[in-house]
């Protein structure tokens, strides 16, 4: 057949065949070669949904219970399912197997990737990091450790250099993932036109209903910040329409309803919401809706909830700090919101934690040192609503009324529907403010 | 505080969470919380995701003075699911790229296209959740009588919702040139109501140009035929080796053993067909030019954009998050090299590198996996180290070029064959047929066995090695744009092994 191999015009010669010589013994070869081969060619099977690649996945560890890839695909797979579902069933089953796969190799980035994706579920921001950093050595052009060790770092309150891996990420491989993440950081500087022409690219550039539908519920979020109600609402809905499992975009669509007056079909939607998964914001958020229409028996068992949950997720270990100062400084719990605010700053210098400080320092009467807080908290020059709130209450409290109404005045015009217990108070303050002295 | 408190419903919710953690003996996590993002960390990307390239001299009747450019992308395309998810992508830049001085540098002309959706019709008039409505033919007709999609625009065109328009451009010495605009991508096949004239909707999605330039996007079938669940199960093929009959091996219309998992998918395809004289260096045709070999690679790039806010002026706050450069995503030239020997740690560092950087990854080429992973299962001594042969092949014009570049080369002076006549295993086939891959590559051509024996080596050739898929699961078409109409979503059957 060698004649046969000559192709024709190009002048090049298949030597490929030929320059072989002699049959070799087989040698000792590298044990990963294979899994390798097949999972380069994964990319052919296609996109399906993320029950569907669970399952798939399941069963190839099933048939080959050394193949590292797919203990490591299939970690992500678990975490990813959780994020989507708001069921943390899914996170103790990816750390198992995502320790199987390191255990079968070592330094396999994507099992450290995995690892750090979970310790940012899990609010360790901290093991993230050092996650990240192992991926970015390990695989410096790889996109995920950019995307662990940009999300840690920016947790942390360290922006400049957490900007700057979503940059690298965004130069390495654009895509969803750094769209996203390029629209986070966009908004954490007060840029949401910017935010959501990027979170509009994320949904265009996702590769699965469920990140679809992801990117559909963050842009609802985005228009909900700025104020803009129907696209807010068009948004959720249309994640709902892409993943009926997703429960946030129903925790949003809640939101419109009681930012429309509809009490009842908020309290409505919350408690389906609550139904399918009792995460500690929604059951706060339905339990202000009972205090704001009466039922405070009912609000005070949401709340009773919620304390629970957080004391539950405390107990295994997961840091709440951040939303548990929040929740009870503005439940009647001020000593315990500025411990847990503390333990919060302690752990991360973000303006989220510097605004969950300043607040719970005002709950506790302290409100010269929550102003330093609240500062610090808008510094990056963020637009959320309630960050100027709480600022604007702080130098109510001051006495410094020019600044209180600017702030108050930006906050309401910024998203006139905040808080479901802080907007009404918003308006209240600015009137009182703006009444002869 | 106490769980007494609770009422039952309360009660329930702790308990399922109580319950799971004690069933795991791990913590259980809030779902998602306000301050932290939790963006996804894995993403597939398949708008921008190139399952196969194609470049070949025309074997169209009467075509043979042009050269064919395919790309597909959407892998594995469930056409069931077609109507929702299986678009282009609007911030994706699909191009083709071509190399006609053989200097490696794929950097002489390409053609770029880009895409723009709009929503509009009755799907725009109801406020519809779907892309495409149509009652044509059914068993039990609509209550209300909805025109079916029978035309890209006008008259007929009322249930395509989401349309997709496209436009051409060609960049050539330099100079920018619009070939067309307003071009329309043919939707999915959807079903015998909402698409029942599928291929006469698809006849219309191929336009002609200024030039003679012809162009096509939109819905085809996946051409790539491979039984990948064999090879998934760690290349459990259905039948021991020495694999392929004599005979097997040279009937390319019956697959021997292997089940085609792919082609019953579907994918999204661009199609467009020049004269070579827009391609060659000296303006001259297949037969008359100095210069006929050329190389090309097709590739999709995403907008680059930056993180920081740049603030014009003190009352801008519209986001400036594009820059106008692109970040290459993907390339594809010669089949399976991205899924066969770049090793998977290295794939985001490949794609975003052009092909003439590919002394990069002379390793890979050096000593390839693929090899490996052949000894390994079947025992059979492969090739393994030192394979210059394959860097010759794959990333040169000749044995003395110095620029290694991976390109898929096309030598246009070799005669096309015309699709009754060709042979899946090209220059391997007996007798050869010589205007197959690796000289260009033909929707034909069995790149996977091909790969195969040429990468294994001697023993693989003689065992005649394959996965005993030797014909695409639909029949391919022998004009342009050459791919097969794609099953529709209601009726698409997918292929099972034989009980």
């Amino acid at each position: 057949m060698g004649a046969a191999l000559k192709i024709g015009g190009a002048g090049m010669v298949a030597a490929a065949v030929f320059v072989v010589g002699a049959v070799r013994p087989v040698t000792p070869i590298r044990r990963d070669a294979v899994p390798s081969l097949t999972s380069g060619l994964s990319a052919r099977a296609g996109a399906g949904s993320t029950a569907a690649r669970i399952a798939s996945l399941q069963d190839g560890l099933r048939a080959q219970p050394s193949d590292w890839r797919a203990a490591a695909a299939l970690g992500l797979a678990y975490v990813n399912q959780a994020r989507i579902t708001a069921d943390p069933r899914s996170y103790p089953r990816a750390e198992e197997v995502l320790r199987l796969s390191l255990s079968l190799r070592r330094e396999n980035v994507e099992a450290l990737a995995g690892m750090g994706f979970l310790a940012l579920a899990r609010h360790d921001f901290r093991a993230a990091l050092a996650w990240g950093r192992r991926v970015v050595s390990t695989n410096p052009h790889g996109v995920a450790g950019y995307g662990v060790l940009g999300d840690a770092l920016v947790e942390l309150g360290r922006y400049r250099e957490g900007f700057r891996a979503f940059q690298r990420m965004a130069d390495i491989h654009p895509g969803l993932l750094a769209y996203a993440r390029a629209s986070y950081a966009r908004e954490l500087q007060g840029d949401v036109p910017g935010a959501i022409g990027l979170m509009r690219m994320a949904e265009e550039a996702a590769g699965s209903p469920e990140d679809a539908a992801w990117a559909d519920f963050e842009l609802g979020e985005l228009f909900w910040s700025i104020g803009r109600l129907q696209e807010a609402e068009a948004s959720y809905r249309r994640a709902i329409g892409r993943a009926p499992l997703f429960v946030a975009p129903l925790a949003g669509l809640a939101r419109v309803s009681w930012a429309r007056g509809r009490l009842n079909e908020a309290i409505r939607r919350y408690r389906r919401v609550v139904a399918r998964f009792p995460a500690p914001e929604h059951v706060a958020a339905l339990g202000d809706l009972y205090a704001l229409t009466g039922r405070h028996a009912l609000a005070e068992d949401q709340f009773a909830l919620v304390s629970a949950e957080q004391a539950l997720f405390q107990a295994n270990g997961v840091n709440v700090d951040l939303e548990l100062a929040l929740f009870d400084a503005d439940h009647g719990r001020p000593r315990e919101a500025l411990r847990s605010a503390r333990g919060a700053w302690a752990d991360r210098k973000s303006i989220h934690a510097a605004d969950a400080l300043a607040w719970a320092l005002y709950r506790n009467g302290r409100s010269r040192e929550a102003a330093l807080f609240a500062r610090r908290a808008l510094a990056l020059g963020t637009r959320n609503a309630l960050f100027h709130f709480h600022a604007a209450m702080i130098e109510v409290r001051l006495g410094h009324e020019d600044r209180a109404r600017a702030l108050l005045s930006e906050a309401l015009r910024t998203n006139p529907n905040f808080s479901i217990i802080h907007s009404p108070e918003a308006r209240r303050a600015i009137a009182g403010l703006e009444a002869p002295a | 505080m106490t769980l007494k408190r609770f009422r039952s419903a309360a009660v329930a919710a702790v308990s399922a969470i109580l319950g799971v953690a004690a069933y795991t003996g791990l913590a259980p996590v809030p779902g998602g919380t306000a301050s932290h993002r939790e963006a996804p960390l894995i993403s597939l990307d398949p708008a921008a995701d190139i399952t196969d390239f194609f470049m070949f001299r025309s074997y169209e009747p009467g075509k043979d003075d042009k050269v064919v450019m395919i790309m597909n992308v959407f892998p594995g395309g469930e056409p069931s699911s077609g109507p929702n998810y299986l678009t282009f992508d609007q911030n994706v830049l699909y191009a083709f790229y071509v190399d006609n001085d053989m200097d490696g540098k794929a950097n002489d002309v390409r053609f770029e296209f880009r895409f723009k959706s709009e929503v509009r019709g009755l799907v725009d008039q109801f406020d519809l959740f779907v892309s495409y409505l149509g009652c044509g033919p059914r068993d039990l007709p609509c209550a209300t009588p909805l025109p079916p999609i029978t035309a890209l625009d006008g008259p007929g065109s009322e249930g395509l919702g989401l349309r997709q328009k496209y436009t051409v451009a060609m960049v050539r010495n330099g100079h920018r040139e619009q070939l067309g605009e307003g071009l329309i991508a043919v939707p999915s096949n959807v079903g015998p109501s909402t698409t029942p004239t599928y291929d006469s909707l698809a006849d219309q999605g191929v336009y002609t140009l200024d030039s003679g330039i012809r162009t096509f996007a939109g819905q085809r079938s996946d051409p790539f035929y491979i039984d990948l669940g064999a090879v998934f199960d760690t290349l459990n093929l259905r039948r021991l080796p020495p694999l392929l009959t004599p005979a097997e091996d040279a009937n390319d219309d019956v697959n021997p053993f292997g089940i085609d998992s792919i082609g019953t998918f579907n994918v999204q395809t661009i199609a467009l067909e020049v004269p070579a004289s827009l391609l060659t260096v000296d303006g001259m045709g297949p037969d008359e030019t100095e210069s006929s070999k050329l190389g090309s690679y097709a590739a999709t790039s995403r907008p680059k954009v930056t993180v920081l806010r740049v603030p014009k002026s003190e009352d801008d706050d519209r986001g400036d998050v594009e820059s106008g450069k692109w970040v290459q995503v993907q390339r594809l030239a010669n089949p399976l090299i991205n899924e066969t020997i770049i090793g998977t740690e290295d794939k985001d560092f490949w794609n975003a590198l052009r092909p003439q950087k590919e002394e990069a990854f002379l390793d890979y080429y050096l000593n390839p996996r693929l090899a490996l992973a052949l000894q390994l299962i079947f025992g059979v001594p492969a090739e393994t180290t030192g394979r210059q042969d394959l860097v010759d092949l794959l990333l040169k014009y000749q044995a003395a070029d110095e620029q290694l570049s991976e390109l898929l080369r096309l030598d246009i002076s070799v005669a096309p064959t015309a699709l009754a006549a060709q042979r899946r295993m090209t220059v391997l086939a007996t007798p050869a047929d010589p205007a197959g891959w690796p000289n260009g590559r033909r929707p034909r051509d069995d790149v996977l066995d091909i790969a195969v024996r040429v990468v294994g080596g001697p023993n693989y050739v003689a065992a005649r090695a394959g996965d005993g898929v030797n014909r695409n699961f639909r029949p391919l078409s022998g004009e342009f744009p050459f791919l097969a109409t794609p099953q529709n979503g209601r009726d698409r059957v997918h292929e099972n092994p034989a009980p």
